[in-house]
């Protein structure tokens, strides 16, 4: 059942194959040589030896005949024997030898679709050879022809072929999870480009068969359209099985045949195609239009060779000079000829434009909406959900007429075999090599920050743009990455460099180079962010939420700034909204609004920049249906803008900060309690009194509660502070200095425990700055000098 | 012996493969020629050109009895070219699949007719 013997027949053929397949070319010379020889010295040389040489064209022509139809393909055998199994390019390798470990290695090499495997995920001879290296199993053939089997039923294999078996081999070794994965890899990997091989065999193969699409009689009982071709685009001109093989591949069959129905009923015949952006209307029409035309295609008699003409709204709009008079006068024309011809369907893309007005569309709801409603017309709306909606909102009625449907976006298996159908006809447009992790990479990604279309429109739109980013004609998963950085603005490389993972493990001595105090919200906050960076945290929510909580000028929106420094390198990347702005329930509205419309909604800055710190400042004043809405970002790590649209919040990093319960704060810790004790303290009087309700407090990864800033504290920020005035000073090759007694000083004076630090800014301003810009205008700050600043200038400064 | 392997192919698989083959063709052939739908639609209007509807009647009928013919014309004109391109594949189809067996002994008979000496 499972000994390889290779004498057995079909492994004969498959020798046979390779020894003459190489000398193909040559038999087809001789065969032609032959013919020519023959016909020249029998008929005109008269010469008996042109026999001789027909007998031998035709040896060749049945070798030439047996190498390309009879060994070509070996077909499978009649019994369960792995004999019978097996497939030809396997049978070879197997030849050669049973060893396990050299046999993977050909393999890979020396088969079809262990060459694929190793183009498509990076599975190289070094791969392996890791994997044996750490193995420990005992690798038996037996074994590995049973898995084998496993392997070719999983994957839908119609025999064991080489990327079957070596898959089996790879599944016998106890070390080959562990080396994949350091490889970015999985067995899940490996089944999937299986199959994705199998699904391109029988694609290149099926592309052979001829399709019979009615021949010369078809049109001739069906009318002429001159007006309609001149205005539309015959989508059934160009026919194929691609579509449906797509459909069919990708699991999505269920709407062509909901289609094939609803045209087939004595119903009224039209569909209304319903579903978002990207999520293949088009290719369902396609695919209509393929089962339509296909001879063979069991559909009832009466729909068999209807073509379907595709509308194109703005070359109807130029032609009919923009007015709707003109445009009525136009489409009735085409109406009649469609009707007229009876074999049409009519096919309106992007149906909107149809029914609205605006720029490039035109309502012509009233004109329309009779026609459809009589129902002589084969029709196919193609529309997206909201404009469905808003149509049917418009004009009641207008959903009764239509049959609906749904194409609703594709799942994470369905995106990757829609890319798997598409990457050959992307490959040849535009002259790369995709491998699978750079399609997986495709998919996350555009998943997550393309929100203009839903998948697989997505991931094939992420295709399309890394194919610039191509590394020696190879696209990878650093190819879609970079592609994502700079098309979209957006940084996905968090954590990837040396310096960048540095920078994060000292995140807490960092934030403290300029926060004073607060040690146990920056160690709360380093610890998540820590988390969040190195991958353990969910991937479907924001990289961290935090609510700060405490008195006025203790350093809340400081610790933000930090945060974006060390996180995402630079201060820009924060998106501020004062939340004493959205006061009302109607301020929902702005926070979600549509980029084109008000640029600043916290919605159409996070779509432009993902990466981002999101401050909330001032969260307790917001009203109770912004905070609702804001839940969702907190919990999910995204928002539906105006428009319907996904907003991803998941690389975002969100901050709220709040003054509630500051009064206690500072009654408890100047009553001598610790932070940590008082926290719940604080948390449970916010909720008694109202401020916040549990469920939101809930959502945040983490509440941190700031201490108010004592006069030691003040000394440092004072620190921190002429430091800042020297950074701007060093332009211009000046510093200042002062001493203990004059910094004591500006801690007497800017100290106030309502208002933390905030007074301290104006201190520095009316006292250090005023007395350095003196210096500088009297000339006695020169290029190169030290300004000394002492108590008693400040003291005078202040008087 | 790849020789016995050869006409086992030959006389088996191959034949039945060629014989499939020629099949597909002729179906190709009456498929291009759609003698069925031909057939059904003879006297269908051609390219549904046919009377202004809102004319009188017997302008109606007179102008759907040209289309009419026309079609018909046309449709008998594309099934006699059809038939007689049908029939000659039948009858290549039906020569090959002779012939196809009698390819092997071609290499005896050209060695005998070569020491016969045999010229035209």
């Amino acid at each position: 059942m499972n000994n390889f013997d290779p004498r057995n027949s079909r492994a004969e053929r498959a020798r046979l194959r390779r020894a003459l397949e190489k000398f193909n070319a040559l038999f087809g010379i001789g065969l032609a040589l032959g013919f020519v020889g023959w016909f020249y010295l029998v008929l005109f040389a008269h010469n008996a030896f042109g026999w001789l040489l027909l007998g031998i064209a035709a040896i060749l022509l049945m070798l030439v005949v047996w190498v390309d139809r009879g060994l070509k393909h070996i077909p499978l055998g009649k019994t369960d024997n792995i004999n019978d199994l097996l497939s030809g390019d396997t049978m070879l390798v197997l030849i050669k030898t049973t060893e396990a470990i050299p046999l993977a290695k050909n393999l890979l090499a020396e088969t079809k679709s262990g060459r694929f495997l190793s183009t498509r995920l990076f599975l190289t001879l070094g791969v392996l050879d890791e994997i044996f290296a750490e193995n420990t199993a005992e690798l038996q053939l037996p074994a590995i022809f049973e898995a084998s089997r496993v392997v070719r039923e999983r994957a839908g294999s119609k025999q064991i072929g080489g990327a079957d078996l070596l898959i089996a081999i790879i599944e016998q070794c106890d070390s080959a999870e562990l080396v994949l994965k350091r490889h970015h890899l999985d067995f899940e990997d490996l089944y999937a480009c299986v199959e994705w091989f199998n699904y391109l065999y029988n694609l290149s193969k099926n592309a052979k068969k001829p399709i019979r699409s009615g021949g010369v009689a078809r049109d001739l009982n069906f009318g002429y359209i001159p007006t309609l071709q001149h205005y539309g685009r015959n989508i059934s001109i160009r026919i194929s099985r691609a579509a449906r093989s797509q459909l069919a591949y990708t699991d999505r069959g269920a709407a062509l045949e909901k289609m094939v129905q609803i045209f087939s009923g004595n119903a009224r015949q039209n569909v209304a195609l319903i579903g978002p952006e990207g999520s293949g209307r088009s290719l369902v029409v396609k695919a209509f239009a393929e089962e339509l035309l296909d001879e063979d295609s069991k559909i009832p008699q009466n729909l068999k060779f209807r073509q379907i003409f595709q509308l194109d709204a703005s070359a109807l709009l130029s032609s009919a000079g923009g007015t709707s008079g003109s445009l009525e006068r136009l489409l009735t024309k085409i109406f009649n000829e469609a009707y007229a011809a009876k074999n049409m369907i009519i096919y309106f893309n992007d149906a909107q434009l149809f029914f609205k007005e605006g720029m490039g569309s035109v309502d012509l709801t009233n004109f329309l909406m009779p026609i459809i409603e009589a129902g002589n017309l084969r029709i196919i709306l193609s529309i997206e959900e909201q404009e469905f909606l808003q149509l049917s909102a418009r004009k009641s009625g207008v959903a009764n007429l239509f049959n609906r449907v749904n194409i609703a976006p594709t799942d994470e298996v369905a995106t990757m075999r829609v890319m798997e159908d598409q990457v050959p006809n992307f490959e040849a447009r535009f002259g790369v090599f995709y491998t699978y992790p750079a399609m997986k990479e495709a998919y996350r990604l555009g998943d997550r920050y393309i929100n203009d279309r839903a998948e697989p429109g997505r991931a094939l739109r992420m295709l399309e743009i890394s194919a610039e980013y191509a590394e020696d004609g190879i696209v990878n998963m650093s190819s879609v990455q970079n592609a994502v950085e700079a098309s979209l603005g957006v940084k996905v490389k968090v954590a990837g460099s040396q310096d960048d993972r540095k920078r994060l493990l000292n995140m807490e001595d960092l934030i403290h180079q300029r926060m004073v105090n607060q040690k146990d919200a920056v160690k709360t906050v380093s610890s998540a962010l820590q988390r969040a960076a190195a991958g353990v945290r969910s991937q479907n929510r924001p990289i961290g939420t935090f609510l700060f909580l405490g008195p006025t000028g203790v350093g809340k929106t400081e610790l933000a700034k930090a945060i974006s420094n060390v996180y995402f390198s630079g201060e820009s990347e924060i998106i501020r909204l004062d939340l004493n702005e959205f006061v009302a329930a109607s301020d929902v509205n702005r926070l979600i609004a549509d980029g084109a419309e008000d640029e600043m909604s916290l919605t159409a800055q996070i779509m432009k920049q993902p990466f981002s710190i999101v401050l909330l400042d001032e969260i307790e004043k917001a009203h109770p249906q912004v905070l609702t809405a804001l839940l969702q970002v907190l919990d999910e790590g995204m928002l539906r803008d105006i428009k319907n649209r996904e907003v991803s919040f998941r690389d975002a990093i969100i901050v709220a900060t709040s003054n509630a319960g500051a009064d206690l704060v500072r009654k408890k810790i100047a009553a001598g309690e610790e932070l940590p004790q008082v926290k719940d303290e604080i948390m449970n009087h916010l909720i008694e009194t109202g401020e916040f309700r549990p469920e939101f407090l809930n959502r945040f990864d983490e509440v941190c509660v700031f201490t108010p800033l004592s006069k030691d504290d003040l000394l440092k920020v004072a620190d921190l502070m002429i430091a800042s005035t020297n950074k701007t000073l060093s332009a211009q090759k000046i510093s200042v200095k002062l001493d203990n007694a004059a910094k004591q000083v500006l801690v007497d004076h800017g100290y106030d425990p309502q208002l933390g630090a905030r007074p301290m800014r104006r201190i520095i301003q009316k006292t250090v700055e005023n007395l350095v810009a003196k210096a500088i205008l009297a000339g006695k700050a020169e290029t190169g000098t030290e300004v000394e600043i002492s108590a008693a200038d400040i003291e005078a400064e202040l008087a | 012996m790849i020789i016995f392997d050869l006409l086992g192919w030959w006389y088996l698989e191959g034949w039945r493969g060629f014989g499939r083959t020629l099949i597909e063709k002729m179906r190709g052939a009456l498929s291009f020629f759609s003698l069925g739908a031909l057939l059904r639609t003879l006297f269908a209007p051609f390219r549904q050109i046919s009377a202004n509807e809102g004319g009188a009647a017997l302008q109606v009928f007179l102008d759907r009895l040209v289309s009419r013919l026309v079609g018909a014309v046309v449709r008998i004109f594309l099934m006699i070219v059809g038939i007689v391109v049908f029939v000659l594949e039948a009858i290549l189809s039906v020569l090959l699949m002779i012939a196809w067996p009698l390819v092997p002994l071609l290499p005896v008979i050209c060695v005998v007719l070569t020491v016969m000496g045999v010229s035209l």
